[in-house]
């Protein structure tokens, strides 16, 4: 896999979670970025309608696209469309159980690897066993994506032609096709992606809008959404990658509630996640209050967004430093 | 001595305190009183002997309290780091012998047999997702009553439907035996909510049953595994939106419940493939007599059955006891049983006893490790 590069010149900003350090106005006015604005919601699910708070604190009103009504609606109205969904759903616990048995095994062999040399200072027998061990992990990680992507385009190619979708789908574009911003929140991740997936919300629009991702919001906008979670109630809490996002926001695996979700104290394991989604990929975590935006071909930080460094460090780049993948990494390994 | 400086004291100093001013040294004090692990049991008022009864197997169950002073008597007994232990106190006197709870303690379990008095080692924290109503919105339980034709008569029904409830999604199935009084004993349906609401299980719909004669029925009884298997699971389906398949059904129980839950898992395999079984009374005998009386004689005939020639019962087998259980050795037995046979199993022993409150402190593992929750996939 190459160093992946962010070539697009449309402005873009990944933000933590907006509860309690709400800065989605100041990233809103750093990019430039005008309206008429869209909101993505459907992550929060019955409560997508719920938007005062956020018009409170950007100072705007919102076109909301209630994309979770209106997948409620085409499900209850297209029994076929609902049944196709659940196919789905099914294959992609089939896909994710079978993805997990392989992802125990290539984990727990590269955590005994690790274990058993200073990554930093590898001894000459493990030392070089530890790329191919990687190389293993990422394969296996690239090889549920593609399965992934086999059966997301299959399944929304099918579903999006039905009437119960195309309506609000074409309604979802026009809108879209006159936004100056669009505005993707959080709640979700699953949900939010077969939502914007199933009206096509990001094709229609235009290069120049501005778009805006938080928490899962922020997820989906990547080329890659990983869930992750060091201490679940049950398991390993071994990372895991959902599928693919939209692609927009290049080269950068966005952590949302890192400092909750993520032991970042643990140096080993920070390590492990940083090099597994590396090679093109800085892993960045998003807490309340952080941001990173598009910078020409890489990422600006606020002063405040932490990178994961392969060296099993946690870092955060001065206002205003550009990263771009492995190299921003490799700086600070 | 203000309450201040009496929280400060060490079991020691107080224990000569006692003998020194007798029941004014308790002022200010919870009782029993621990320090590490030790905890002082206090007992004042006339009596010719007092003693503490508490159900820990492999321990004398009568203990004697020591008269100190004029009509206080004390006892100090070991408590393990996160150990609950429910507790009575019998009290004899003039020729009269009571079983009390502890006028000194407030804490309390319930079961259906009444109120048993509550003594915690250090470490013990009662779990907020068991007690504590935190979840932002609340599953309702909607009561039916089925006609059964297994039984012939009308068997309440307990069903809790998480919050938002909607027939255009589908919800994995628990079954619950001793359903009703899991929701009085174990407030189950605030445990479900709790963790609905912080992702860490599915939304999911909850069969609670009753029997009216639970020890005969869940002794291994093929019609109530019939019963179980068949008649409640097609009406859940054909009421409620569920997720199709084995899977996504999940029949647990406690004691005989467990037993049941066990027994249907082998007798109409591919029903449930996920099973929860909370201190199972799955007593056996490799030789003699198994000693626990005839109420058991179907119980072990059906285990001793199972240890012969295991199969799998579910894919994946979740159990609890504790280990002041006697039932703590059967259970231990049933984890490389269950493996040998090919189930994902798993037991979590807890420093508890055969109650309520023990198979409450255990829903959030064993539910999680049954239905892990969306957890993963929520990032607000």
């Amino acid at each position: 896999m190459s160093a992946a590069t962010l070539t697009t010149t449309r402005p873009i900003a990944l933000l933590g979670p907006q509860h309690t350090t709400p800065t989605l106005s100041s990233a809103l006015e750093g990019i430039g970025a005008k309206g008429p604005i869209v909101l993505v919601a459907a992550g929060w699910e019955e409560r997508e309608a719920e938007t005062s708070e956020l018009e409170a604190h950007i100072g705007s009103k919102v076109q909301n696209l209630g994309l979770w009504p209106a997948c409620e609606a085409a499900f209850e109205e297209d029994a076929q469309l609902r049944a196709q969904m659940f196919v789905r759903y099914d294959r992609m616990q089939e896909l994710s159980r079978i993805y997990r048995i392989r992802l125990s095994a290539e984990l727990g062999a590269l955590r005994k690897l690790l274990a058993e040399t200073d990554p930093g200072r590898p001894n000459d027998l493990v030392g070089p066993a530890l790329n191919p061990a990687f190389e293993a992990l990422r394969a296996l990680d690239q090889n549920h994506l593609d399965r992934v992507t086999e059966v997301n385009d299959e399944v929304f190619d099918a579903i999006r032609k039905r009437d119960a979708v195309r309506a609000k789908a074409e309604e979802v574009a026009e809108r879209v096709a006159q936004a100056g911003a669009c505005l993707v929140a959080g709640g979700h991740v699953g949900i939010l992606y077969n939502r914007m997936r199933l009206f096509g919300v990001l094709d229609a629009l235009p290069e120049s809008a501005a778009i805006v991702g938080w928490s899962a919001g922020a997820m989906v906008l990547t080329e890659r959404i990983l869930l992750f979670h060091d201490s679940p109630p049950q398991g390993a809490g071994d990372a895991e990658l959902h599928g693919p996002g939209f692609g927009i926001a290049k080269g950068i695996t966005a952590l949302p509630h890192a400092g909750s979700r993520l032991d970042l104290e643990d140096g080993a394991r920070v390590a492990l996640l940083a090099r597994r989604m590396g090679e093109g990929s800085i892993s960045v975590a998003l807490d309340g209050g952080e941001c990173v935006v598009s910078s020409g071909a890489g990422w600006a930080f606020d002063g405040k967004a932490r990178v994961l460094a392969v060296d099993g460090s946690v870092v955060a780049p001065a206002q205003g430093e550009s990263a771009q993948g492995e190299s921003a990494q490799g700086a600070r390994a | 001595m203000t309450s201040q400086t009496m929280t400060d004291i060490t079991i020691d100093a107080l224990q000569v305190r006692i003998q020194e001013i007798g029941a004014a040294a308790l002022t200010g004090l919870q009782f029993p009183f621990v320090e590490g692990n030790r905890a002082l049991f206090v007992y004042v008022g006339p009596a010719d002997e007092v003693r503490l009864h508490y159900w820990i197997f492999s321990l004398e169950s009568a203990v004697p309290f020591h008269c100190v002073h004029s009509d206080v008597w004390t006892l100090e007994i070991e408590i393990q780091d996160t150990a609950r232990v429910e507790y009575k106190l019998e009290v004899a006197s003039g020729g009269q012998q009571r079983l009390l709870k502890d006028p000194l303690n407030d804490q309390l379990a319930r079961d259906p047999f009444g109120a048993n008095s509550v003594a915690t080692g250090p470490n013990y924290v009662e779990p907020w997702w068991a007690v504590e109503d935190r979840a932002k919105r609340h599953g309702k339980v909607l009561e039916r009553q089925l006609k059964s034709e297994t039984f012939g008569d009308v068997r309440p029904l307990s069903i809790y439907l998480p919050p938002r409830y909607r027939e255009t999604r589908r919800y994995p199935l628990l079954v619950c035996h001793d359903g009703l009084d899991y929701l009085e004993f174990t407030g189950l349906a605030r445990v479900l909510d709790n963790l609905i609401d912080r992702q860490e299980i599915p939304p999911i719909v909850v069969c609670c049953t009753q029997s009216p004669n639970r020890i005969e029925e869940y002794a291994a009884s093929e019609k109530h595994a019939r019963f179980v298997c068949h008649e409640l699971v097609k009406l859940m389906e054909d009421e409620f939106s569920l997720l199709e398949g084995p899977s996504e059904r999940a029949l647990m129980g406690a004691s005989f419940g467990a037993v049941a839950s066990l027994h249907a898992g082998l007798t109409f395999p591919g029903v449930f493939d996920k099973l929860f079984l909370q201190s199972g009374s799955f007593a056996f005998t490799d030789i003699g007599p198994h000693g626990r009386g005839p109420l058991f004689d179907p119980v072990v005939e059906f285990v001793n059955g199972f240890r012969k020639k295991p199969r799998k019962p579910a894919e994946r087998v979740f159990l609890s006891c504790g280990t002041y259980e006697s039932l703590i050795v059967y259970n231990r037995s049933m984890l490389p049983m269950l493996r040998s046979v090919g189930a994902e199993a798993s037991l979590v022993e807890s420093q508890d006893g055969h109650n309520w409150e023990n198979w409450r402190d255990q829903l959030r593992v064993g539910l999680t490790w049954l239905f892990p929750g969306p957890l993963w996939m929520v990032y607000e």
